[in-house]
Formats: C-alpha cells, structure tokens, sequence
C-alpha cells in the first residue's frame, strides 16, 4: 500500500514533536516552581531571621550576637567576687588534697595540750603519793614501775590513743567539712553567671516575643507561597495536558488516525471517496505510493504499528 | 674497945654486866669494870664463858697462811641433809672436820666476806664485787651459769632471803638501791615479779647507803648508816610501801644484824640496838643496848678495819659482836634487859673468832685460823684461859669513912683445879693486893656413871667453893675482883662477903 512508511514517517515525526514540546512544557513547570519557591524561601528566611538582643541585670549586661553566642558579660565587682569565691575554694580543695597526717597531728597535739595539764596534775599526784610511800624509786619487771604508775602510764597512752583517733577522724571531718564549704563556694561563685543567664533566659523569651509574629508570617506566607505554587503547578499541567491533546489532534487530522480496519486518513495521507476509492497518493497504489511504499523490514520496524514501539504512543498500530 | 667487923655481901657481884659509862662512886656493886671472857650465866652470875673446840683437822693445809676460816653457813636441804660451807683463804669449803675444797673453776675469788643465804633448796652467796655464787644441792656454781638464770646477777655486798625472793643491796657504784628477785628464783633478776627499789629520795637525813636489810614482824628493813628505812608489805614487792622512817639511827656492820626472834639487833654508829626499841621509842630519847660499854664499844668499833661479826645463840641467850682488829668480843645477854633497857655486857678475848655460825642443833662453829671450831667445853683449843672479873670501887654506901678489909669469904660455883686470884684495891688505884689460891680437883656425880659411895667420890651435883682469903689495907673506896685460869671445868661467881672495919672520917 501507498500509505505504509511515509505515513508512518509522517506521524512519528509528529509524535516526537508532540512530545518534545510536551517535555519542554514540564521542565518549564518544574523551572518556574523551583523559582517559585526559591523566592519565596529567601522571603521567609528575611522574614524570619534571629535579630540579636542584649539582658542587663545588676550582675552585668549580656548581648546575644546574630548568630546566636553570647558573652555573659559579669560587672568587675561579680568577676572579682567570683574569682575571690573560687580562690578560696581552691585553698579549701588544697586542704581537701592535703597530708591528712599532718593535719591529724595537728590536732593530735592540740588535743593532747588540753589533756596534758590533767595528765601532769595526776602524774604529780601520783609522785607525791609514790615518794611519801617510799616508792618513787620502785621498779618492777611487771609493771616497770610500780603498778599504779602502769595503771597511769596505761591511761595516758589510751588517751593518746583516743587522741589520734580522735584526731584523724577530726582531720578527716574537717577534710570533709572543707570539701563542702569549697564545694558551697564554688557554687556560689558561680551564682552571678547563674542569675545573668536566668535574666537572658528571661531576655530570650521576651526577644521570643518580638520574633514569633515574623515567623509566623513567614510561615504563613510560606503556606500561602506554598498553595500557590501548586496551583500554578497543576494548571501548567493542565495546560501542557491540554497542548499535547491540541497537537495530537492536529496530528490526526492530518495524517489520519487508526489502524487496521479503524484506520481513518488524514489530510496528507487520503481515504476513502465518495465511491469507495482511495484518494491518499501514499496508499492508493501509485507510483508515489508504490515509490514510497514501505519495505517490509521498515514495516516491522513500524513504530506505529500494532506492534511498533510508537504504537502505544500514538494509539496505533497495524497495516 | 675494938670495932666490930661489918659484913659487907655482895649477892651475884658484876650480875649487871660491865658499865664503863657512869661514874664510879655510887654505882651499884651488881655492874663490873672488867668482865672478861666472861657470860651471865642461866642463873644471872658472872660467870666464865666457853672454851672452842677443834672440828677441822686439815685446817693448816687448805688454809695455809691465810686468815683462816671466815665464813661459815650450814645449809639444810628439804630432804634434811645438812652441808656446812665455809670460806677462807679465797675458796669454798664443804665439811666440818675435812674442809673440801668446792669452789667453782674458772671463778676469781679475792675474799672471804661472804654473806650466805638459802631460798628454795638453793644456796646464794654473796660479797661485793664477787659474781654470786649457787649450790643447787649438786655443785656449786656461779649463778649466773646456772640453769634458768636470768637478767644481771646483782653483785651486792648484801643479800637477804625473805618474802619469797632474794633482796640484793650495796652494790659498788649502787649504794642506794635494792635488787629483789623473781619469786622462789633467786637466779632471775629480770622478768616475772623481779624488780628493783631505788631509795635515793627516801633516806630521811638526806643522802646515806645502805648497809644492810633484814625481814622482822612482816617488814622489809632497809638499814643505811645513818638512817632505817621500814617497808610493808615486801611480799608483794610492786605494792610494798614506806611504814616508817627512823632518822639518826642506821646500821655501820652488814652482820652485826641479828633477828631474835622477838628482836632485831644490830651495831649502829652509836653501840649496838634494838630495832624492836626503836620502833616502839622512835619519838623518845634513844636508849641502846650497849648503853653501859658506849664510849668504850665506839670508839673500838670506828678503828675496826675487818669486817665486824655478830651472832646470835638462843641456847646460851648471847649476842655476840666481834671486833676482830681489836681482838675483843663483847657478849650481850638475850635472856631480859635491865631497867634503863640495856643489856648485860661482858667481854671476851683471845678467843679472835672470825667469824659465827649457829648450827641445826644450836651449836655455835667459830671461824679460827685453823678452820672450824665448836664453841664448847672450858678449854680454848684445850687450854687454859683467863677469867677476869672486877668491881667498880665501891665505898658501901659510906664514902667519908676508911675500910679496912679484914676478910674476903667467896662463893663460886665449879671451878675444879683453877688457879683463882683474890685482887683487891683502894681508892682508884689498880695496884691489887692479889692473894691466889687454887680449887681442889672434885669430880661432880654424874648420873649413871658414878655410884653413891663406891668408886667414885661422894660429891652433889653442883661443886661449890667457899674460899676464905684476909684482907689488908685501907681506903675509903674498894675496888676487888678475880681472875681465874678456866680449866675445864665452869666458874660462876656466886657471892662475896667482905668482913671489913669501918674507920675514922676522912
């Protein structure tokens, strides 16, 4: 038949165009939405964009820069305090750290000054009592002297030992005790910055305040952007539906449509006359449609065709 | 128209023993100048003392030229066997009649001044600066050597075994502390209840040393020169606590201490004492046994350059103190005290004892050069000695008129074969009138032995002589006494009636 390859020619020339233009429309859609919404990012950025603030208190004055840090910015007479405060917990951790035996003979010989006068009054007692019984000068393999010098001498070197231990557990308690007062006064050094940054907190949530309505209009305009440009979106789409249908049309009218027995020519490609007879120099059996008739090969090759791989596209196919 | 002769009796003359203190004229007629080598007797007469008797017979060759025997102890272990150790010429002997040689080799022994005591079946001996010495029943020993010694073996001069334990004083460069030993150890000075007494501070008159300590009426008595120290409760040494202090009052002679029993006796600086006395007078004027020699005993004692001996003998009721640089012992009897508290003193000479021992049986050994006698019998060494008895002068209780001494009547009692001699003076003078005379031999009845009116001579059971010796010269003062050869047989002056004439005043 006349109407074999050019035909076929002729419609997938007009399907690539109709899709090439059917491409060039969504990657505009695509192009304009990303500009869309790149506009209206940079829109809510400006909009909602931290603006620095600064909290001043007694203690001192803080300023939140732009990006966010601050310097709590103490008054020397805090920074002062602060600094002595934790001097003088570090001079109590130094004792914390120290040699607890020292300290415990420290104290040992406190606590043995405050028992020794008594200790001495006995012990004089007890000579006075020995030399007036003539035994001053008595020595024993039992008790080295007489019994009630052991006896004194045993209550002393308990008291001594009640001393030391008196003594270490003291030194510890103190160790403790100083622990804890360097503990308090490192805490308390840093009361200052405690209040400084409970006053910024504050400053945050007023400055919150004045920069929640820009967000939320950015937010809004975002949304707002947002529906927009998906409204434009879908009538670009629709309209680039519509554009490829107007094309296809086109295309049908004038190369015909169909295969097969629902084959219906177009324009360029003739059909059926009033009589029956084929009017589509390509498919009417002369000589340009026996010249241009397709070969067989370009025949399997029928992209239009009921088989070929532009049948589906144009929504045909066959002889 | 001539004057009657006045009996003048003296009854037990010289029973008061000798008093060299008071002033003659007035003095009782029962005190003597002189009693030598005499004793009161059980009776209370003047009367004359043991001879000694030779016990060692090898004395001459173990001894040599030494001063002999001069120290003697009798030791009796728990199972009754009795050894006698003596010492002399720098060796420990065993034995009575031989002397055997036991002193330990090895040991460097440079005198004889020990003092020996006993503790638990063991003996110790002591002197100063000599390690002490130990017989355990086996041999003798340092002590040190022995078994289960222990600490430094104190070398003291003295040493006392009492309480349980060894009291070791008068160390050299220690005079002031007391060393006592572990109970029945008298081997351990250290460890267990051993122990010490330091009494420098103690002393009431300040510093003094002590000389010697003795155990009496359950007190430790600590004797220094000067001063007495009293402890009680010395059996338990760690609790025993000063009962008294006695100041002025000390001991000079380490075994002049004798205990009586009822008595301490001991020579202080001032004569011999009682320490019984003294403790019951300690706030009154000091009374001493030896009040009547005093002066005399002083002053004989302070030149002694050998160690004083004392002994005690509650057979023959005698405390003995010799005084061997003097040659003199002075005999005190036990048996009671005159009225001022003193006792009856009487001397003794030749006899040189160096040294007292009192045996089991009551038997009193004498150290002699020639080694151990026994004071017994009435012959030295069997000789003869010399008695002598004399009166203070004495005036009757009439001193402004002349006696004229017409006759001497005596009564003694024993005397068989002894050459006696009647002395008699006036006036203070000491050249006697002697008129001698000699006693039969007469041979007292002994039961058993003699029959009434056969063999032997009828005679009672005491010998009793009367002699008669006259007088001559005057004086208003009379001094008489007598002197005896003591010839195995004793001699007790029972009485002395003097017939004398009262003259004009003078």
């Amino acid at each position: 038949m006349a109407n074999g390859f050019l035909t076929d020619l002729l419609k997938a020339g007009a399907g690539y165009y109709s899709s090439q233009q059917g491409i060039g429309d969504a990657l505009d859609i695509g192009r304009g939405a990303l500009g869309a919404a790149t506009e209206m990012g940079q829109t809510a950025i400006g909009t909602s964009a931290f603006k620095p603030f600064a909290v001043t208190t007694g203690t001192g004055s803080t300023a939140v820069d732009a990006t966010g840090g601050f310097n709590l910015g103490l008054n020397p007479q805090q920074l002062a305090q602060e600094k002595a405060m934790q001097a003088q917990a570090n001079t109590l951790f130094g004792n914390v750290t120290g040699d607890v035996s020292q300290a415990s003979s420290d104290l040992y010989g406190q606590i043995r000054g405050l028992q020794m006068p008594e200790e001495q009054r006995r012990q004089q007692m007890l000579n006075q009592q020995l030399q007036a019984q003539g035994r001053g000068g008595l020595r024993t393999s039992q008790y080295g002297g007489t019994p009630e010098q052991f006896a004194l001498s045993k209550a002393q070197e308990e008291a001594k030992n009640a001393a030391a231990y008196q003594a270490r557990s003291q030194a510890l308690g103190e160790q403790q005790q100083q622990l804890g007062l360097g503990t308090g006064l490192l805490g308390q050094s840093y009361v200052p910055q405690q209040q400084q940054l409970a006053a910024l907190g504050m400053g945050g949530n007023m400055a919150n305040l004045a920069s929640t309505g820009g967000r939320t209009g950015a937010q809004l305009q975002a949304q707002l952007g947002q529906s927009g440009l998906q409204a434009l979106l879908q009538a670009q789409q629709n309209a680039g539906a519509m554009r490829q249908g107007r094309n296809q049309d086109l295309t049908s009218l004038l190369l015909g449509s169909g295969s097969g027995t629902n084959a219906v020519g177009g324009l360029l490609t003739g059909g059926s006359g009033q009589d029956g007879s084929n009017s589509n120099p390509f498919t009417n059996d002369s000589f340009l449609d026996q010249l241009y008739d397709t070969p067989q090969w370009l025949k399997d090759l029928d992209p239009f065709g009921s088989s070929g791989w532009l049948s589906g596209l144009f929504g045909g196919g066959g002889e | 128209m001539a004057q009657q002769l006045q009996p003048l009796t003296i009854a037990a003359p010289g029973f008061a023993g000798i008093n060299t203190q008071d002033s003659p004229i007035g003095l009782d007629p029962s005190f003597a100048s002189i009693a030598d080598n005499c004793v009161i007797d059980q009776l209370g007469r003047v009367g004359a003392r043991k001879g000694y008797e030779p016990v060692t017979t090898n004395g001459a060759s173990v001894l040599g030229t030494s001063k002999g025997i001069e120290t003697i102890f009798e030791f009796t272990e728990y199972d009754g066997s009795i050894t006698v150790f003596s010492a002399g010429n720098n060796k420990i002997f065993t034995g009575t009649t031989t002397l055997t040689d036991v002193t330990p080799s090895g040991t460097n022994i440079t005198a004889n001044n020990w003092k020996i005591v006993s503790l638990a079946n063991n003996l110790f001996f002591y002197q100063r600066a000599h390690k002490p010495l130990l017989y355990d029943g086996s041999a003798l020993t340092e002590a040190e050597d022995a078994s289960n010694a222990s600490g430094t073996q104190p070398q003291g001069n003295e040493v006392l075994a009492a309480f349980g334990r060894l009291w070791v004083a008068d160390v050299t460069g220690d005079k002031h502390t007391i060393y006592f030993s572990d109970l029945l150890h008298g081997r351990k000075w250290s460890g267990g209840s051993s122990g010490s007494l330091d009494v420098t501070s103690v002393w009431p008159t300040g510093y003094d040393e002590i000389t010697s300590i003795a155990a009496h009426n359950d007190f430790l008595i600590i004797f220094g020169k000067r001063s007495i120290l009293v402890y009680s409760g010395a059996s338990v040494p760690a609790n025993m606590t000063l009962a008294d202090t006695i100041a002025g009052v000390g001991c000079i002679a380490r075994d002049s201490v004798k205990n009586t029993g009822v008595d301490l006796v001991f020579l202080s600086e001032d004569g011999v004492r009682s320490f019984q006395r003294v403790v019951q007078e300690k706030s009154m004027p000091m009374r001493d046994i030896s009040k009547n020699v005093r002066s005399e005993l002083t002053s004989l004692v302070k030149i002694q350059n050998s160690p004083i001996k004392a002994h005690y003998s509650a057979d023959e009721a005698f405390y003995l103190l010799s005084l061997e640089t003097s040659e003199i012992v002075y005999c005190f009897d036990m048996r009671s005290a005159l009225q001022d508290g003193s006792h009856r003193v009487t001397t003794w000479s030749v006899i040189n004892p160096l040294c007292y021992a009192l045996t089991a049986n009551g038997n009193t050994y004498i150290g002699k050069p020639t080694g151990i006698v026994e004071y017994s019998g009435y012959l030295d060494n069997a000789e003869k000695f010399q008695m002598r008895y004399f009166s203070n002068p004495v005036d009757f209780g009439n001193s402004s008129n002349l006696k004229f001494l017409k006759k001497f009547n005596l009564t003694i009692i024993g005397g068989q074969n002894t050459e006696t001699a009647l002395n008699w003076g006036y006036d203070y003078l000491t050249d006697y009138s002697k008129q001698s005379f000699n006693f039969g031999t007469s041979n007292l009845a002994e039961y058993g032995i003699a029959e009434y009116n056969e063999a032997a001579e009828y005679s009672s059971s005491i010998i009793i002589q009367t002699p008669k010796v006259n007088g001559s010269g005057s004086g208003s003062v009379v001094t008489f006494g007598i002197e005896a050869q003591i010839n195995d047989a004793a001699f007790s002056i029972q009485k002395i009636d003097i017939l004398a004439l009262l003259g004009r005043l003078i």
